[in-house]
């Protein structure tokens, strides 16, 4: 005999995700290291904000690099000589605390003080995944067109910075980086916005100062 | 692998329904409820599909997915008045003032009904 039963659960379906999220986050603060999560468009400059704070950061770095091939970006950051875990993604377009746990076994936390996890590029689906950062940086640039602030608001809801890039080029794209700025805080009024130019050196200190600002916060 | 997070999204699913089912006998799923909220970044025929194609034997196999929508909630940040909303809200609708997301990005398993074995 069987009956029909009503089961009550109430579970937050994301939340495997988050509980490894969570034990991510204790890894990085047992070892003192402080995590950012760099997420953003296709071609938006994330590989590059990357390097230049490696190169800038008086702070021992180390980089997991996600992407669908990971090589290509990991090699950029080997060349700097930093501990690099390249991240292969094959299909899947984000990554998740499960596989992220795996590449924090391999890097030498120990000796760290901050880790980059650079996201596969894309605005959509990383924003329900919590990979275990402490933040997460989210970047664009103009040559994505000035609207692509207001066509993706989730992601920019669930970072606490954003960076408009390639704004030396906004001219020739015929894009205002400034609306985009705008856009994004409109969306989220507690985002911290940054204008910069990575070919024209423009604002990378102060993208370095905001890193530094971060670690001491934390 | 299919290149969607909804895969991601319907293995968890199918995870916490396991997991919500231990121990109680059930010998068939009749109806699982989920709660979609309305920013979630989620496509819900896809998470349908997907879940479809994973979740195979006789257990599941009269079983409906029952999606529930729920709207999303923001709270204005002078006045503090709270509004919901299907899509994203920027602007307060009583002063004007930004707007700041309390909820609706969330993914619930909200309710099972199955048919359990007597013991």
């Amino acid at each position: 005999m069987h009956r029909v039963s009503d089961i009550s659960v109430e579970a937050d379906i994301i939340q495997a995700n988050k509980a490894i999220a969570e034990r991510n986050r204790k890894i990085l603060e047992d070892n003192n290291v402080v995590g950012f999560d760099i997420s953003g468009a296709i071609g938006s400059g994330k590989s590059s904000l990357i390097e230049e704070a490696v190169k800038a950061l008086d702070l021992r770095t180390g980089v997991v690099a996600g992407d669908v091939l990971a090589k290509f970006d990991a090699e950029r950051f080997k060349k700097l000589g930093v501990p690099t875990v390249p991240l292969n993604t094959g299909k899947e377009c984000h990554l998740d605390a499960h596989i992220v746990s795996h590449a924090l076994e391999e890097l030498p936390l120990e000796s760290l003080d901050v880790v980059f996890f650079e996201n596969v590029g894309n605005l959509i689906c990383p924003t329900d995944f919590d990979i275990g950062a402490h933040r997460r940086i989210i970047v664009v640039s103009v040559t994505e067109g000035d609207d692509i602030v207001e066509k993706h608001p989730m992601i920019f809801l669930k970072s606490q910075f954003a960076i408009i890039n390639k704004i030396d080029i906004a001219e020739f794209v015929e894009a205002s980086a400034e609306k985009m700025a705008e856009d994004a805080k409109r969306i989220n009024p507690h985002i911290d916005v940054l204008l910069t130019s990575v070919r024209k050196k423009v604002n990378i200190d102060a993208w370095v100062e905001y890193l530094i600002r971060t670690v001491k916060e934390i | 692998m299919v290149a969607m997070h909804e895969m991601s999204l319907a293995l968890s699913l199918l995870d916490t329904i396991e997991k919500s089912l231990e121990g109680k006998n059930v010998k068939k799923l009749r109806e699982i409820t989920i709660e979609v909220g309305s920013l979630a970044m989620v496509n819900t025929e896809q998470l349908s599909f997907c879940f479809s194609i994973i979740a195979k034997g006789e257990i599941f196999s009269d079983m409906k997915l029952n999606i529930q929508k729920k709207k999303a909630v923001f709270r204005c940040i002078s006045c503090q008045k709270e509004v919901s909303s299907e899509g994203l809200l920027s602007n307060c609708s009583f002063c004007g003032s930004n707007m700041e997301f309390m909820s609706g990005d969330e993914l619930i398993l909200k309710r099972i009904k199955a048919e359990v074995e007597d013991a």
